[in-house]
């Protein structure tokens, strides 16, 4: 029996859930500012400062709305016999100078081991988006940031934590170029149906972990590794949704390595936490299975379910002849002019007294 | 019609609606927090910037969605056809052709379609005297406003006096003093408006400086506690537009120098304006003088009816009185309970169709001299009676001096309704019964004949019609009354509706039947 992949649905669905061109554009402009404004600084411009863009934007794996930008300020000329504390400060003092502190109305809120500074949008001051900063120092071959716990910033060990978020990236881009990762209608399908992914972790772990970040790495492990195959989003999306439950299962026992460090990611879950996702993300993707062995519209109301909604609405929008059910529907909304269709003139309104 | 609301919107095509949705994330648009998604904010469409100094515009999704369009807002767009707010009219409130746009590149084609009429100008298709929708705010009575009956002629510079009063949801303006009267202000005339005003400031500036000065007086003199005494409490701008008279109507709200306005909607109270309302045929019937014989339930409904589709001149008789249980199915009510029918129906024409002059009698003789020189002038005769001697007795005598008649009956309790025409070149009345080319009415079934009720007073049962049929059996007799008045002759000389289904053919299917 040939699957219902619903391909005319599918292509909305990725895009409902991928950051528009001008927010992409705005991440881009705001890391900018932050960048020109600790540049200018003569002491991080002694410590070699040099800032990037890491994290889901960088990686082009963030999903709607995208609230947060996180910038990587890289310290050359430091490793990590400087203090955190003295690091941290230096750019707290930066940021907070320039954006005022939140705890007084400002933009810039210091956060465990990063600066976090709002960016309203100019027109809608209600939409939440921030950079959030924080800085490294060399650390060998890879780059080192504050633990979370600020006591131990002055302990001769423990103090800083080895990172590579540029290398994830680097293999990120990797995946999603390599000849043999799968690809939809001539798009390399990797990025896209990892934004999928987080959307269904969203709407179905809601502040469970495993986060973005951890689904992320698990979804990057089975697609590395070749577990998923197929030619459409709705087989793809069904296939990782089975490969990373049965990861996270795995995860309980093993916990999850850094695909770069190759050790386990900091902080590890608890086995229960990874079970409990192994559990609901077993059941989704035996509903993503039976959808593909739904008719039209039954498919649509499972995806539906799946996929859940965001700010823009339903992420998979309602086929053509379909009720929110999952029913055909005999007739859609007369939608058609029922009466004449050529238009009038552009008055106000026309009041029949 | 709704704008935003507080609940999320309930398309009526869910599926359409996703897809606008969607169209609208391809378009660079977000939904807006807080506004359950009916507001969504993009980029300016390209045709509309040279138009304003915004980059960015808003789409609102209303109630009734795909059948009521959405709405475009624009900030800082100066342009006819905006209203307060910056919404773009892209369809007036009722036009059916806005369903297109549940496809959104019909939207954004009907988008630079008015882009590109308000930068070369807009049509007489779009024509509207709207210049209170174009305000900045807006009071709620509806201002009626008599034009021709303040000034004929509003040469540009002119200005007078004007009074108001408020009654129920309308402002009641006018040229001379009432003894109800609440407000006072000024009337001004200029020849030219442009941009329309959207402001008391705006409307300052369109003023000539003698204008400016006695609304500065006016505003000076203002007391917001004491309407009436002087200083100005409303003001009224006119000038040519569109080959016809704007008139914006502005209350004031405030003390000087905080002085505010507020427009409001206007209404005409003309003669004109009612007439026009009358229908296309009001002039042609404006001559015609036509003698209305009863004024019961079907006479009365009937009256009105002619009345109010512009007929001149009626003449109604009949000597019977209005009583309580008469008003379930007549055209006047019970404050007329009391009065001759005459001069209710009279007095109700008054208010609906004042240009129409009525007379009244008690009744016609029915003696054949008399009644044909009571009948002498008029261009046509109806007879409402349901009276058989009635009928039969106008049938001879209009034949014979050739003057027009129209018969209008009820039967079977309501149920058939016969409107008969005799013209001078139809078959006459007494020349129709047994001629095969007309209609015979099936006889009452006297196993099934609804024999009517009983009551105090009444020699005879009451016929059990339904107001309904008295007023279906007018309006088709006014339509056939206006047919012949204006020559058309469209319908045939007898017309039978049946208004519920009877056994017999052709009387089984409602509809009208004709011979």
């Amino acid at each position: 029996m040939s699957q219902e992949t619903l391909p005319s649905q599918f292509p909305d669905a990725v895009s409902a859930v991928e950051v528009n061109a001008d927010k992409a554009q705005r991440a881009r402009d705001a890391h900018t500012e932050v960048r020109e404004l600790l540049e200018g600084d003569p002491t991080l411009s002694g410590w070699g400062v040099s800032t990037r863009l890491i994290g889901s934007y960088a990686r082009d794996t963030g999903r709607y709305p995208g609230k947060d930008v996180d910038v990587f300020i890289q310290l050359t000329e430091l490793d990590t016999s400087a203090t955190p504390k003295e690091v941290y400060e230096q750019v707290r003092g930066i940021l907070v100078g320039a954006y005022g502190d939140a705890k007084d109305g400002g933009r810039a809120g210091p956060q465990a081991r990063s600066i976090k500074v709002d960016f309203p949008d100019r027109d809608n001051p209600a939409v939440e988006f921030s950079v959030d900063a924080v800085p490294a120092v060399v650390d060998g071959t890879r780059w080192a940031i504050p633990t979370k716990d600020q006591s131990r910033w002055q302990n001769s060990t423990g103090r800083w934590v080895t990172t590579d978020p540029i290398g994830f990236a680097d293999l990120s881009s990797a995946l999603s170029t390599a000849s043999w990762s799968p690809t939809v209608a001539g798009r390399n399908a990797y990025k896209p149906v990892v934004k999928l992914l987080k959307q269904i972790r969203h709407v179905h772990l809601r502040d469970a972990r495993p986060r973005g970040l951890f689904t992320e790495i698990a979804a990057y492990d089975v697609w590395n590794g070749g577990q998923v195959i197929g030619t459409s989003w709705a087989v793809l999306l069904a296939q990782t949704l089975r490969q990373v439950a049965q990861r996270f299962q795995a995860c309980a026992s093993t916990g999850l390595p850094d695909p770069v460090l190759l050790t386990a990611m900091q902080p590890d879950l608890e086995p229960q936490l990874w079970l409990d996702a192994a559990q609901v993300f077993t059941g989704l993707a035996d509903d993503a299975d039976t959808a593909l062995q739904s008719e039209r519209c039954a498919a649509a109301a499972i995806w539906r379910r799946i996929l859940g909604e965001n700010e823009r609405g339903q992420v998979l929008p309602l086929p053509q002849g379909c009720d929110a059910n999952g029913f055909p529907i005999s007739h859609v909304s007369p939608v058609t002019g029922s009466g004449i269709d050529e238009p009038r003139g552009f008055a106000v309104h026309r009041q029949r007294r | 019609m709704g704008a935003s609301g507080s609940e999320p919107l309930e398309p009526y095509d869910q599926p359409a609606y996703e897809r606008f949705c969607r169209a609208l994330v391809t378009a660079g648009f977000e939904p807006v927090p807080g506004t359950l998604r009916r507001d969504w904010r993009g980029p300016i469409r390209p045709s509309l910037s040279p138009l304003t100094g915004a980059n960015r515009m808003t789409v609102r999704f209303r109630d009734g969605w795909p059948h009521v369009s959405v709405v475009l807002l624009v900030p800082e767009l100066l342009a006819e056809h905006v209203t307060h707010g910056g919404q773009i009219c892209l369809w007036a409130d009722d036009d059916p052709a806005q369903q297109s746009a549940s496809d959104i590149e019909n939207l954004w084609q009907r988008a630079d379609e008015w882009a590109a009429a308000a930068r070369a100008g807009f049509g007489p298709t779009d024509a509207a005297l709207d210049a209170f929708a174009h305000f900045d705010s807006h009071a709620t009575p509806i201002a009626e406003l008599d034009l021709p009956g303040i000034s004929l002629t509003f040469m540009h510079g002119s200005m007078g006096a004007l009074y108001a009063r408020q009654h129920r949801l309308t402002l009641q303006l006018t040229a001379t003093h009432q003894r109800d009267t609440e407000l006072y202000g000024h009337w001004y005339a200029v020849d030219h408006v442009n941009p329309l005003p959207r402001t008391l400031n705006d409307i300052r500036n369109a003023l000539t400086n003698a204008q400016r000065r006695n609304l500065d007086r006016g505003l000076r003199r203002r007391d917001p506690h004491e309407h009436g005494k002087g200083g100005h409490d409303l003001l009224v701008l006119t000038w040519p537009r569109h080959h016809a008279r704007e008139a914006l109507v502005v209350t004031l709200s405030g003390a000087p120098p905080n002085v505010s306005a507020a427009a409001h909607q206007v209404t005409a109270t003309d003669t004109a304006s009612l007439t026009a309302r009358a229908g296309p045929d009001a002039e042609a019937l404006h001559p015609k003088r036509v003698l209305l014989i009863g004024a019961g339930s079907v006479g009365g409904h009937l009256a009105l009816a002619a009345a109010t589709t512009g007929i001149g001149h009626l003449s109604i008789a009949d000597n019977d009185t209005l009583l309580q249980v008469n008003v379930v199915r007549h055209v006047c009510g019970s404050k007329y309970v009391g009065w001759q029918k005459t001069d209710a129906v009279k007095h109700l024409i008054g208010e609906h169709a004042p240009a129409t002059t009525v007379d009244t009698l008690a009744a016609v003789p029915l003696a054949p001299t008399a009644l044909t020189a009571a009948i002498i002038g008029y261009d046509l005769v109806i007879d409402a009676t349901g009276q058989a001697p009635v009928t039969a007795a106008l049938a001879g005598t209009c034949a014979g001096v050739a003057i027009p008649l129209i018969t209008v009956a009820l039967y079977h309790a309501g149920v058939l309704l016969r409107v008969r025409r005799q013209a001078p070149t139809d078959t006459p009345l007494t020349a129709r019964p047994g001629d095969p080319s007309y209609l015979q009415l099936p006889p009452d079934d006297p196993t099934t004949r609804d024999p009517g009720f009983l009551e105090l007073g009444c020699l005879a049962p009451i016929n059990n019609a339904p107001p309904t049929s008295a007023a279906t059996a007018a309006a088709l007799t006014a339509i056939i009354a206006v047919d012949l008045l204006t020559g058309r002759l469209d319908y045939p000389d007898e017309t039978v509706q049946v208004l519920r289904p009877l056994t017999t053919a052709p009387f089984d299917r409602v509809g009208l039947v004709t011979p």
